[in-house]
This record gives structure tokens, sequence and C-alpha cells, in this order.
């Protein structure tokens, strides 16, 4: 069986299928009880060529006060089953602080997205060997201010010369206090110290942009200092932690790198029977669904528990089952005992046909690719067919002991993003409004009625310390309405802030629904000598599109033109499959499309020029001016 | 088992397994240092699913000693 796993997975690289080797990666590391399983699917990502199998490229550097190298086989193993391959760069053992300070050397070098720091106690806490074993008067504080002594320059450093994405370990609480029973008796004792430390971490972090404390002793805590540490390795090579451990840190790192990559998941679609309840609707009845505060009915019921807490998170939840939609609806109107509520949900396929044909209309309605779909089913047969179907789709299997499923959903973090903007907490109910403002569409009698009838009120604002996250955010998720697909990293959009060459403008749009947030970024750089405003990047949410917002857009860029005194309006145009939507923009806005292309134009790239000597483009009258609040950022 | 090592200290030494022997040893092979010498013992420790002792890490310096120790805890 152990071979068969090894071999699937080999022969699906070989074949470059993307998705379906990193499912069977998956599939491999998950089920076979292969002791090398990590090394070899580490051996064949080294092996891979820049770009196979439709990997997004992260380069991570490690810097740690121990050995950390062992982790290397389980992070590329890993990154391959989570669609990144990972470049990695070691410090020098207990290097970090040299490497972060020394400009020059090979940590800037090697222009890391991501670097991760990793200490131990008495890093942070030089005298930690001794001051544990006697009770301090000063303690918590004492700890609090030699803690941030060493960490404060190293974090300050590092920003003066990389915008990677910095993470910091924080520090595992002793299991065995110094001072047993009695720490913490007289007066606050290392536990308190070290917890104090913590929080002073975090705080920092919070008030430091692209900084980041990763939970490591939470993650100890999931498996317990017993088996996590490796006693013999740590004093033998300074190798602390177990070899066969070592995945479960890789996977929290993940967390972040594919947050970083942009793969974050959008969208949880769920089964019914014998998933969101206990037993099958169309057999049990509603009377007879296992669903309350008896097992295995109060397994299903932490499950929707569960649904609740993503969907306030932001996280789009739909229904995928095979059922009859009346009898669904009247269990949603009388079960007693249903946590979720047809609201929660932003779209119900409940019919007889494939499932595959059912995700597919849900990343459709949402506009949002499968690869954002996270589906759940307790059916092994559903399951196939859909990663048969659709392999780019993540496919959890709710399992036989649905008590499991907190942990298969979570663990992962397949929703965690990086930003937490006002945004994310609304979607849900945005979606919700949208489909109320195609409902007022049908009903205006002419467009003009219609965009009226709206109240838009369109603000267009430079790029904030505030509104940085949430426009990175929308370079990488924006597809369609889209005209160049350039993704960006919250790291060069704050560069690009402070750059003078570049004009980067945020759009949030107010409506007689409410405020949909910024949903619309625009990034051209000022190109003097041709006297050109060249537009690298112009999108619009999909939430939106379709209401002459992106004709404001246009308005606002030659208003921005005209006042750096340049003639010039360049539109780049990268078609891609998603993006067909908004190809005709420069055309429909009076722009001509240029034979000869200027300055470094990618493949298939298209241009398009305004000249606005000859007339500009104005701002739709349907419009409602700017509020005073304009300056107000999420 | 005898291949199952091979191959192990091919892939973490560089080396071409056809041309592990008894012979093998860690003084002979030059990437063979200390620090690969736990990649090693920890990838056989996974790989068969025991724990080595200290003292026999210390002792599994060849080819010979590997197969000789790994046989003991089988």
């Amino acid at each position: 069986m152990n071979s068969e796993w090894r071999n699937r997975f080999l022969e699906l690289v070989a074949q470059g299928r993307g998705p379906e080797a990193r499912q069977a990666a998956d599939d491999y590391l998950t089920h076979s009880t292969e002791g090398g399983r990590w090394r070899i699917v580490a051996q064949c990502v080294r092996a891979l060529p820049e770009g196979a199998l439709g990997l997004k490229t992260v380069r991570v550097a490690l810097l740690a006060s121990f050995s950390l190298e062992f982790i290397q086989d389980a992070l590329l193993a890993s990154g391959l089953v989570h669609g990144l391959r990972i470049h990695l760069h070691l410090s020098g053992f207990a290097q970090y602080a040299q490497e972060i300070l020394e400009p020059t050397g090979p940590l800037y070098a090697f222009q890391p997205d991501v670097v991760i720091l990793a200490l131990e106690e008495d890093r942070l806490l030089p005298s930690w060997q001794t001051q544990q074993m006697t009770p301090d008067p000063d303690l918590p504080e004492s700890w609090v201010a030699q803690a941030m002594a060493v960490i404060d320059p190293l974090i300050t450093t590092f920003r003066s010369h990389s915008e990677a994405l910095l993470l910091i370990h924080d520090l595992v609480p002793p299991v065995h206090p110094a001072l047993g029973i009695l720490d913490g008796r007289s007066t606050p004792g290392s536990i308190e110290g070290v917890q104090a430390v913590n929080a002073a971490l975090r705080a920092r972090a919070r008030s430091r942009h692209g900084v980041y404390i990763v939970n490591y002793s939470g993650v100890v805590a999931r498996t317990g200092m017993e088996h996590w540490l490796d006693r013999r390795m740590a004093l033998l090579a300074k190798a602390p932690i177990a070899m066969g451990q070592l995945p479960r840190l890789a996977g929290e790192y993940l967390k972040y790198l594919r947050a970083v990559a942009g793969l974050t998941k959008k969208c949880l679609v769920t089964d019914l029977d014998n998933t969101l309840w206990g037993g099958v609707l169309g057999e049990d009845g509603l009377h007879g669904l296992k669903l309350g505060p008896d097992y295995p009915g109060s397994a299903h019921l932490a499950y929707q528990q569960l649904l609740l807490q993503l969907h306030a998170r932001g996280v789009l939840l739909a229904i995928a089952s095979k059922n009859n939609p009346q009898d669904v609806e009247e269990l949603f109107r009388d079960h007693p005992g249903m946590l979720v509520k047809p609201h929660h949900f932003v779209r119900q396929e409940i019919h007889w046909q494939p499932k595959s044909h059912s995700l597919h209309a849900i990343a459709d309605s949402l506009n949002i690719g499968l690869e954002h779909l996270v589906f759940v089913d307790d059916n092994p047969a559903e399951c196939a067919e859909i990663r048969a179907a659709w392999p780019m789709v993540t496919v959890i299997q709710f399992p036989k002991r649905p008590e499991e499923v907190v942990d298969a959903l979570l663990g992962p973090g397949w929703f965690d993003g990086l930003g937490w903007s006002v945004e994310d907490r609304n979607r849900a109910t945005l979606y919700a409004q949208r489909d109320r403002a195609e409902a007022l569409k049908t009903a205006s009698s002419s467009l003009p009625d219609y965009y009226a009838s709206l109240q838009m009120r369109v603000d267009i604002l430079a790029v904030t310390e505030g509104s940085l996250t949430r426009t990175a955010q929308l370079t990488q998720k924006t597809n369609q309405f889209n005209l160049t697909t350039i993704r960006h990293g919250e790291q060069e959009v704050a560069r690009r802030m402070r750059d003078a060459e570049w004009l980067i403008l945020t759009v949030r749009v107010v409506d007689c629904f409410g405020d949909n947030g910024i949903v619309g970024v625009m990034m051209a750089r000022q190109r003097t000598t041709e006297s050109v405003l060249e537009i690298e990047t112009f999108l619009l949410s999909c939430r939106v599109i379709g209401r002459t917002i992106e004709t404001a857009m246009l308005a606002e860029l030659c208003h921005q033109a005209r006042q750096r005194s340049l003639r010039y309006l360049l539109g780049r145009v990268m078609p891609t499959p998603k993006n067909l939507p908004a190809r005709a923009l420069y055309a429909e806005h009076g722009f001509s499309q240029l034979s000869k292309l200027l300055y470094t134009p990618l493949p298939d790239e298209r241009q398009w020029m305004l000249d606005l000597e000859q007339g500009g483009i104005t701002r739709p009258t349907w419009m409602v001016p700017m509020g005073d609040d304009h300056g107000r950022t999420d | 088992m005898e291949e199952q090592i091979k191959q192990l200290m091919a892939d973490l030494l560089n080396l071409n397994p056809a041309r592990i022997d008894d012979s093998t040893t860690m003084e002979e092979v030059d990437g063979w240092d200390s620090f690969n010498h736990l990649n090693l013992c920890l990838a056989l420790e996974q790989e068969f699913g025991i724990t080595l002792e200290v003292y026999e890490m210390e002792e599994m310096t060849s080819y010979y000693d590997i197969c000789r120790i790994i046989q003991t805890k089988l």
C-alpha cells in the first residue's frame, strides 16, 4: 500500500499534472507509514524546474537560535501540497542577529518574502537559567523589558533593510518551573513572566506592519511537550524538536506562506446529510435526524457552530446536497436544533445533479475561482467525484468520527489571511446586497435611472498605511475586472507608496445598500520623458462592476495626469482566461489601440492610449459627491 | 533492509548506491560530516521506526556498523 501512494505521486509529478500531483502528495504524506516520505517528496520538489506544476514561488529565510535545519524536508513537502515551491535560506547556526544586522549579508541578498525568527527563552531573557530560580519582585515587568531590549533593535533594523513578512515565535511557558509548585507564589513567577513577554511581543507586532507572532506555544501545546522535545537531540545537536513533530511546525508556517501567496480559501461548501446533521433527511425524516445535545447529534451541532464561527470571520458558506429542496426548506423552518440558518449561505445547490456541477455554479455565482473552495462531504464517492472533476478544490471528507471535523477543518488554517479588513467580515452581507442590487436593476426603467437610484458615492483616494492590506489583497484575488492581473504583496505596495513616481489610488464605494468598502485599485506610473501616465494596475471587485464606477476611476486618472502636466494616458491590457469582461474598458472610453507597444511589454500585452489634448473623461453625473468622512480608512 | 540503508545513505551523503559496501566509512566519505551523520541517524530512525541510543549513533560510523546495529533493533 505504501509503495502505491508513493508511485502514484511520483507518476503524476513526472506527468506534470499539478493539482493531481499535489493531491497525491497529500495522500502519500497522510496515509503512508513510510519513514522517508517527507524526504522523498522534498527531493522531488528540489528537482522541479521553476514554475513547474503551477506552483507559486515563496522565498523563506529561517533564522533560529537552535538547529532548525531538519525542518527542510517537511517544509518543502508541505509547500508542494499547498501549491507552493518554497526556496529556503538557513542562517548559520545561531547567526540570526548577525544576519539581521548585516545589510550586505546573505539574508538580504537572498531577498526573502518571509523571514521566520525562532528564538528560545535564553535569547530573549539572557539570564534565563539563573533568574527563574530566585523570586523576583520586579516580575513580570523586568522580563518584558529584557526581552524587548533584545527584539526591538532586531525588528527595527530588519524593517529598514527588508519589506519581507517577519514571523517571530512566541515562547513556551515552562512545564517544569524551577520553583515547582511555588512558582508565582510569593511574587509573580516564570509562567507569568513568559506570558507577559508573549503579550508584549504581540503588542509589538500589532504596531508594525508585516510582523506576526507565530503561535509556537500553541503548536507545542497541541502535541504536548513530552512528545515535542527530543531531549537527546537537544543536548547532542541543539536540535530540540523531535523529527516526527517538524511537519506540524511546518504546517503552522504554511498558514502564513499560503496567505502571502494569495492562496487563502474563500468559501466552504458543505453537504447536508450525515454532515450538517446526522442521518439522512429523505429516509429518517425531520424528526429522526441526529442533531441535538446527545452524541452523535452533539458533534454535528459542533460542526454547525464551527460554520457560524467561519461565517463571522467572513468566510462564505454554501450548500451542495442531493436532496429535495422542499424537504430542506421545511427542515430549516421547523427543526428546533438548527444553529445555521438559510441566510448564512450565499448559495444553496440542492437537487440531484452531480456535485461537480453544483461547485462550478457556486464558484461562478460568487465570481471566485474553484481553487478558493473547500468542500466537506461524508460520502467518499462524492469526494472522489469532486477530486476527479476539480482537482484544485480542497476536499475534506467528513470524518467517520464526527468529533474529528474541528481539527480537520481548522488545523491547516485554510481560511487564514494576513489582513483583517472590514470587507472580510462584511463580505457575506455584501454578496447578499449585490443580489438585491440586481433585483433593483430589473425594476428600473432606464440605465441612468438605475445608476441614480443606487445613490453611489465613489471615493478615490491615495493609498494609506491603513488601506495597504486591502490594496494588496485586491491585487491578489481580483480576477475578472482586472486589466493586467499583476499580483502585489503588501511589501511591494508599501514600497511604491513611498515612491513619488507611483500613484496608487483606492476606490471606496458607498451606495443605497451600504458601505462596500474599498473595491477598486489603480496603480499608475509617471513617465515624464514621454509625458505619459502609465496605468499598470486597474481593477475593480466584481461585486460592483457594471455601474460606471470604472468611468469615474478613469476620470480621476485624467485629472491626476493633467495635474502632473502629462499629456497621455497609457492603458495596458494583459488577456487572461478570466478577464474578458474588462478588456473592452479602454476602447469603450475613447482610447486608441497602439500598434507599436511602449516600455517592456509582456507577451500578449495590448496597449491603449488616450490623448488628453483631444479630450478627457468626466465623472458620471449620477454619482453623489464625496462625503465628509472620505479620509476614513478601514 | 540492506537496500533501504544503501538508498538512504546514497540520498543523504550523495553517493552511488551501487558503490556502497563494507568499506564505506565516515572517514572515507567526504560529505559524511557530523551534521550529515545526525541527519542520517534521524532518517534511519524514521525509516525503520526505531529509536537509537546515543552510543549507537556514535558507533554507526560505517555501512557495516549501521547494518549491524539496525539489525539488533528490528
